[in-house]
């Protein structure tokens, strides 16, 4: 049995490559289990997937993968150290980057420039930006699978619907341009990820032990809205934002973006042309 | 357009298989409120019957009217199923009692989430563990495969038996798991299931007013308490029957009530519910290899059964996935009913992993705790 974990960001496709894939294995005649860990239901919180497959047995363990054979990064960012130090000695890492990724550790690393083959392919988020999941999968065909091409192609068909066709361009496209990195021995000492600090104890009742209002949820906006000089002041965002994030200060308009989501009610609900626009937010 | 059923060996969720059961058992009403980890079923119910005219989709305002109108479908006529988790079964508590009381043979799926609070949306089993004296027949899957085949096996035990039946299946752990799902052909399933014909006794027939479940002598509430007892009862045998048919119908094996796995003459017994089993199995390569026991059918629960499977075994360890405050875990209780000294272990509550570490922590615990002690729980990671 093999063991997978696949990592990203909520909205960019992550369980539906882990499904796709356990789809492409058992096409080919293993025995799958794919499984998502879903920590916050939203979009942009970091999101892992598991896959097992085994080419004789079927999977009965129902557990979480502690460690895995094979590490799929979906998101163009490299991986957690958290991630990486799962990865059994010898296993495998897939980044999705197009330059050579840094490592220092007994595994080996392979990459796709998965965002580019999906801009090109047109695959792209409602905010635009380019879901390199299927192409991600193209190069993790090639290595694991090397004759599955066709049945990645199939299960991409059969769970795609409509947007099929552009990601079995992609898939193709990510396993022709998936490079195996030339491992480097250790002449980089590996320093392994730190360990957590302890926990504190926990307290008696479920109750959090400090002010909800450092929890700054504005981190979890992927846009941000931007007042522009028509704004007339007339505060009507301010009465429909759902996070009291923006409200009128010494006759303007003010935002707090350590609470605004960006969720872009205000720029709905503006009564005026070209008073605020959503801008998105820098990495 | 309906899409099409998936046919044969294919990848499906447990919440997909579980939509599929419902559509290959051919129920014609299906009750409907959305909550998660159950969601997806009636989502993908919604698509695969879209269309169809002879399929009611009913959407509800909650899980107590959802599991109402299902229980008043039926009396009408029709075959139902519904879906829930967690704080919806618990919502609808008292329709679950009505349900068996009223002999309403319904079918519905509890995929299982633990209870607030604190809010969590994993599994454990103390939803509908807490719902096991309403009178349901209480069957737990432990995987996807199981659980659709279970679906169709809950069709006809409810309507042979007159008894609602709730097929669990923990959320994530199976619902949210995409694995290998055998989907038997319509053809297959109508000649397993037959058609919904129940007593025209016990029918709403508008031609024939009559008050249901009006207002009994004290006796003869009692006599109808009793008559749901003994329906109970004889289900233990045709939950066995269900699957004989089942496993000729489909030529796939079929858990009737328990599952035992290993060797009998085995030292140690294991004795669990739900995924756990599975999980449970890899103990079976250790050195001294336990006797694994899974529980499928936990309602009626498998007394004969159970004590004729741990005959030969000296030392029980029950592994409960439920809380119960004051009290041993249930599944621990009812095995001790059986006159079986066993030491209780709760553990994977809130979703917290359970790995073949934790059942070997467990068993080693077992054999120093006294089987008299209430329950051990195994917290904080262990």
């Amino acid at each position: 049995m093999q063991e997978m974990l696949l990592t990203g960001r909520g909205g960019e496709g992550v369980v539906l490559a882990s499904q796709i894939l356990a789809d492409t294995f058992a096409r080919a005649g293993y025995w799958v289990q794919s499984f998502p860990e879903f920590k916050a239901e939203r979009r942009g919180a970091p999101i892992s997937a598991f896959l097992r497959w085994d080419a004789d047995e079927p999977i009965r363990r129902r557990y979480k993968v502690r460690e895995c054979d094979v590490l799929v990064a979906i998101s163009a960012s490299p991986p957690s150290a958290r991630s990486v130090a799962m990865l059994r000695p010898g296993g495998l890492l897939l980044v999705n980057r197009e330059t050579r990724f840094p490592h220092r550790g007994d595994y080996r690393v392979a990459r796709v420039p998965g965002s580019q083959v999906a801009r090109r392919n047109r695959i792209l988020s409602a905010e635009g930006r380019p879901m390199g999941n299927v192409a991600v999968l193209g190069a993790a065909v090639r290595l694991l699978l090397p004759d599955g091409l066709d049945f990645l192609e199939e299960a991409v068909r059969a769970r795609m619907g409509t947007l099929a066709e552009p990601n079995v361009l992609a898939a193709r496209e990510g396993y022709r341009l998936c490079t195996t990195q030339h491992t480097i021995g250790s002449d980089t000492p590996y320093e392994p990820a730190e360990a957590p600090p302890p926990r504190p104890p926990l307290p008696p009742f479920a109750v959090s032990l400090t002010d909800s209002r450092v929890n700054h949820t504005g981190a979890w906006s992927v846009e941000r809205p931007v007042l522009l000089e028509a704004c007339n002041v007339c505060g009507l965002c301010a009465l429909f934002c759902p996070e009291g994030a923006m409200r009128r200060v010494n006759g303007a308009m003010e935002i707090d973006f350590d609470y605004c989501k960006g969720c872009g009610i205000c720029e709905a609900v503006c009564p005026v042309r070209n008073a605020i626009a959503m801008e998105e937010v820098p990495a | 357009m309906t899409p099409e059923l998936p046919r044969g060996r294919t990848v499906l969720t447990g919440n997909e298989a579980a939509a599929v059961a419902a559509v290959l058992a051919r129920a014609q009403q299906i009750a409907c409120y959305p909550i998660t980890p159950q969601t997806l079923i009636v989502e993908r119910l919604a698509e695969l019957v879209a269309g169809r005219d002879d399929v009611v989709f009913a959407n509800l305002d909650s899980e107590h009217s959802m599991f109402g109108y299902a229980l008043a479908a039926e009396r009408a006529g029709s075959r139902c199923f519904t879906a829930t988790s967690s704080q919806g079964l618990l919502y609808s508590h008292e329709q679950l009692h009505r349900a068996s009381r009223e002999r309403i043979p319904l079918v519905a799926v509890n995929v299982n989430r633990s209870i607030v609070a604190p809010w969590s949306l994993e599994p454990d089993l103390a939803d509908s563990i807490s719902q096991r004296d309403t009178g349901w027949v209480q069957l737990y899957c432990s995987s996807g495969q199981e659980l659709l085949d279970s679906v169709l096996c809950a069709y006809r035990i409810a309507e042979e038996a007159m008894l609602p039946v709730l097929v669990c299946a923990e959320g994530f752990l199976i619902s949210h798991t995409a694995e290998v799902v055998d989907v038997p052909s319509q053809e297959q399933v109508d000649a397993f299931l037959p058609p919904f014909r129940p007593p025209e006794d016990w029918l709403l027939d508008p031609r024939r007013p009559r008050a249901f479940s009006g207002l009994p002598e004290p006796n003869d509430y009692a006599t109808y308490q009793h008559n749901v007892a003994e329906a109970h009862d004889r289900t233990r045998e045709l939950l066995a029957e269900v699957a004989h048919d089942f496993a000729a119908a489909f030529g796939r094996e079929k858990v009737a009530s328990l599952e035992i796995t290993g060797d009998r003459a085995a030292e140690t017994a294991i004795v669990t519910i739900g995924t756990i089993g599975e999980t449970a199995r890899e103990l079976l390569t250790d050195d001294e290899p336990p006797l694994v026991v899974r529980v499928h059918a936990y309602r009626p629960f498998p007394a004969d059964e159970l004590a004729a499977a741990l005959e030969h075994v000296s030392h029980v360890c029950v592994i409960d996935r439920a809380p119960a405050f004051g009290a041993p875990g249930a599944l621990g209780e009812d095995v001790r009913s059986c006159g079986i000294p066993a030491t209780d272990i709760v553990c994977g509550l809130g979703g917290s992993d359970v790995t073949p570490e934790t059942l070997r922590a467990a068993l080693a615990r077992s054999r120093v705790e006294s089987p008299e002690r209430a329950a051990v729980y195994l917290v904080g990671g262990a």
